[in-house]
């Protein structure tokens, strides 16, 4: 008995060695040593009879365990996830932020401004050429702004979108997951082959479970553990295996469509506590066989708008999935088909094609927007999904509850699209009857070679197309021209894709059908304009063309009715009205329009200036949202670490009482010694 | 009734929300520093604002059925509007939108603590238990004990 405490005491002070010496390790969980009091052998026996009081043999040693919480342990890694997206969100706010920000740079708000100031000019001064030049002037500066906007918007979606040379956010992300997931594997098969042997390798999961929560910053996850496997063998004693499964967490609930990453399959190991009956491969090494396997995850960008054959499609979605995984259609970034599993050998990352991936194991499309993808489960947080969510969602634009970077792409789209409607219309006259107001725009979008063109378009400046390169069908010349020897005449609608065996002119005014691309850049009054494609037209940056002073058109007139009405465009209350078009670009309707959704009312100066404010209500919520979430998470924290963490009092007070219980033991030891030598040299006891 | 007095009834629901978002705040921190009486006063304040939202749900029905809105969703409403108001109903719609979430997610947060709490106290009544059982097992012994005698291996590791 004595014995037994010295060695319980003995491994006590071990324990608590470690646990002091480890306080201040990350991850590290305190440890206990499990005890039991060991039971009589019988009742009764030989040398004990019935009438005396059963004492027991002492005290056994079952293990050292570590002192986890499973309930702290999910709290801690749902509100890791839940903190991450917020904080993903937050920081991609701040750079959608950086670009809009107008308090330390040429503004946009600013120029609409000196735009309006310059109209309201050149009202009292029609006719003077120097005056319109500053007007044109000032919009070039406004396009020039609204240009620096775009591309810095873009330039922040590429960054975060997944890239080829793999340096984005979303591909360090997802690389980060794939890693953790491989090293997660990895220590889990190390975990189980020291179990086997009977080693309860704390200090390895202890590395695994600091794995686990990091990985639940990036994805949300569950993890289900079960310590031991009961045996299955008479005589068999339970096996020490770990078997452990992370599952996504996702918008469906039903366990039975849960996602698994990572999964150790439940086996009968052929093990003892006391390392006897273990099962050897040919090399001697613990045979677990391809028991444990796990998915690595992967993100690209989709199209999401068939009917836009072009290969830029900016607003792609970005779509997370997982390996092993295909959509009904049997496409979609498949990389690979099948389960990476862990072999009985080293950790080799075995790519097997033959194993067949869960049937019910679904696409992601963390947006949620289908746009006729298969995309019918969401996960729900993590920094991934913050990503996701500020890559792909667009607010009102496509009915979430993110603002996303397309939200303030569309927004400014939007506006852009007003403007050069309004103007363009404004700039034509009533007279004559029936002019082409290609003649008048003074704004025009550019179409990039091989885009097909969203509306039917009418070219507002020439464009000459080489040998080889095709006109559309459905282009309608306006003048009587001679291609590859056939003429061809002035209107004829029935033109059909003519392939140029040399190079042709097409000049201002010429009709191109929706859906047509050319390999030539295209300019073109129809729009859809965006804050990327507008320019100001080749006739009036040619001066070819003025602005119109009277939309009654009067030659040598002194009238400024058009004028003062652009300007009244400028600071007239309207309600910003859009559509999507099938292309995926968004448009302003007029009011009343079919199929026309309100986004504000305003003037254009208001408008833009709400584009801000709703930035700064986002982040305002968002940074409070965070402040709560970062408060609950350091609450859970606390109450992780008061269960697992190590007190340095209470490890050197527990170190104290070992101490003084193996001096109590020895003590045990002597006391009895003395007692047998009363008993050996006194001859008859008690005399 | 006008799709002008929806407007107006909705930003009213928006406000309440709100100001039900800063007492969910306060709830927050008070549920973390276990601030009981802090708590009942939240509860209060959130009772009063419950009230009035009914009173605006019953006014927001009876403006719904007045202009023909039944079983629309406030998309739908916003798609039927006068041109006129459409906008300002889509904004209006939109703040209500955004006040919900963000009252949504801060509850989320606060039951999140109250669990945490429950689970707390549910851990320490089961300490208490223990305690309580090991302590009339240990008066028991002493019971039993001989007078004069002690243990030498009388800890608790």
């Amino acid at each position: 008995m004595a014995q037994l405490a010295l060695q319980y005491n003995q491994k006590g002070l071990d324990v608590s060695g470690q646990n002091a010496t480890n306080a201040r390790t990350p991850g590290y969980t305190r440890q206990r040593l499990d005890m039991m009091s060991m039971n009589l052998r019988g009742l009764s026996g030989f040398y004990m009879t019935g009438a005396n009081p059963n004492i027991g043999f002492g005290v056994e040693l079952t293990g050292v365990s570590q002192l986890r919480d499973k309930f702290l342990d999910i709290q801690y890694r749902d509100q890791n996830a839940k903190v991450a997206t917020t904080e993903m969100i937050n920081h991609i706010q701040d750079l959608i932020t950086d670009v809009l920000d107008e308090t330390d740079k040429e503004a946009v708000s600013a120029q609409i401004s000196k735009i309006r100031s310059a109209i309201s000019n050149y009202s009292t001064r029609v006719g003077e050429n120097e005056h319109e030049e500053i007007v044109k002037a000032e919009f070039q500066s406004l396009l020039n702004l609204l240009h620096r906007n775009h591309t810095d918007l873009k330039k922040t979606r590429m960054d975060l979108q997944p890239s080829e040379d793999g340096q984005s956010t979303m591909s360090l992300e997802v690389k980060k997951c794939n890693e953790l997931l491989q090293n997660i594997a990895r220590i889990t098969k190390q975990i189980t082959m020291s179990r086997a042997l009977g080693n309860p390798a704390l200090e390895m999961l202890d590395q695994r479970n600091l794995m686990i929560d990091e990985l639940s910053k990036h994805l949300p996850i569950s993890v289900k553990y079960t310590d031991r496997v009961s045996p299955t063998e008479p005589g068999e004693k339970s096996a020490f295996v770990d078997y452990i499964k992370i599952t996504l967490n996702d918008s469906d609930k039903d366990p039975s469509n849960d996602i698994v990453l990572l999964e150790e399959q439940q086996y009968n190991i052929k093990a003892r506590q006391d390392g006897a009956n273990i099962k050897l491969d040919n090399n001697g090494n613990i045979d677990i066989g391809d028991t444990l396997y796990f998915r690595q995850i992967g993100a690209e960008v989709i199209k999401t708008h068939t009917n836009n054959p072009a290969g830029e499609d900016m607003y792609g979605k970005t779509k997370l999935y997982v390996t092993g995984i295909e959509n009904n259609a049997g496409e979609g970034g498949i990389l690979n088909k099948g389960i990476f599993t862990l072999s009985s050998k080293d950790i080799p990352k075995v790519f097997d094609s033959t194993k067949t991936p869960d049937a019910d194991v679904q696409l992601y499309d963390v947006s949620g927007v289908q746009d006729g993808y298969n995309a019918n489960k969401t996960i729900v947080d993590g920094s991934i999904k913050g990503t996701l969510d500020m890559i792909n969602k667009e607010g009102p634009f496509d009915g979430t509850k993110v603002n996303g970077i397309g939200f303030y792409e569309k927004s400014m789209d939007l506006l852009v699209d007003k403007m050069a409607k309004v103007f363009n219309s404004l700039n034509t006259p009533n007279k004559p009857a029936n002019l082409d107001p290609t003649d008048y725009a003074l704004f025009t979008a550019e179409v990039p070679k091989n885009k097909p063109l969203v509306l039917d378009s009418v070219l507002s400046s020439p464009i000459t197309l080489k040998t080889g390169d095709k006109i559309p069908a459905g282009t309608v010349f306006n003048e009587t021209i001679t291609i590859n020897g056939t003429t061809y005449n002035k209107g004829d609608t029935s033109v059909g894709d003519i392939t140029l065996t040399g190079d042709v002119t097409l000049k201002e005014g010429t009709k191109l059908k929706k859906g047509a691309s050319v390999n030539a850049t295209v300019f073109t009054h129809s729009g859809p304009f965006t804050a990327e494609n507008i320019r100001i037209s080749e006739r009036w940056r040619r001066s070819e063309i003025k602005m119109t002073p009277s939309k009654e058109n009067q030659p040598g007139s002194k009238q400024n009715d058009n004028i003062l009405a652009m300007l009244a465009a400028m600071e007239e209350s309207r309600s910003y009205n859009w559509k999507r078009l099938d292309s995926g670009d968004v448009v302003t309707t007029l009011v009343g329009e079919a199929g026309g959704k309100p986004l504000f009312k305003g003037n254009m100066q208001e408008f833009y200036t709400n584009i801000g404010v709703t930035l700064g209500v986002d982040k305002r919520s968002t940074d409070t949202l965070r402040k709560a979430q970062n408060q609950v998470k350091d609450a859970i924290s606390f109450n992780k670490d008061q269960v697992s963490g190590v007190d340095q009092n209470e490890e050197t007070a527990a170190m104290l009482q070992y101490n003084q219980a193996y001096k109590a033991a020895a003590r045990v030891m002597t006391a009895m010694d003395e007692m047998l030598d009363t008993l050996m040299n006194t001859g008859r006891v008690g005399r | 009734m006008t799709t002008k007095d929806l407007i107006n009834v909705l930003m009213d629901i928006s406000k309440i929300f709100t100001s039900l978002i800063q007492i969910q705040r306060v709830k927050l921190n008070a549920s973390l520093e276990n601030d009981m009486v802090k708590l009942e006063g939240c509860l209060k304040k959130e009772q009063a604002a419950s009230m009035e939202l009914k009173g605006l749900e019953r006014r927001r029905i009876q403006i719904v059925e007045s202009l023909g809105y039944e079983g629309l969703t406030l998309d739908e409403m916003v798609d039927r509007a006068d041109d006129e108001y459409s906008a300002d109903l889509y904004n209006a719609v939109s703040v209500l939108r955004d006040s919900t979430n963000n009252f949504s997610k801060l509850s989320d947060e606060v039951r999140t603590v109250i669990e945490l709490n429950l689970a707390n106290l549910n851990m320490l009544l089961s300490q208490r238990a223990a305690q309580a059982a090991n302590q009339m097992n240990s008066q028991n012994i002493e019971r039993k004990k001989p007078i004069g005698s002690t243990s030498i291996t009388d800890f608790k590791a």
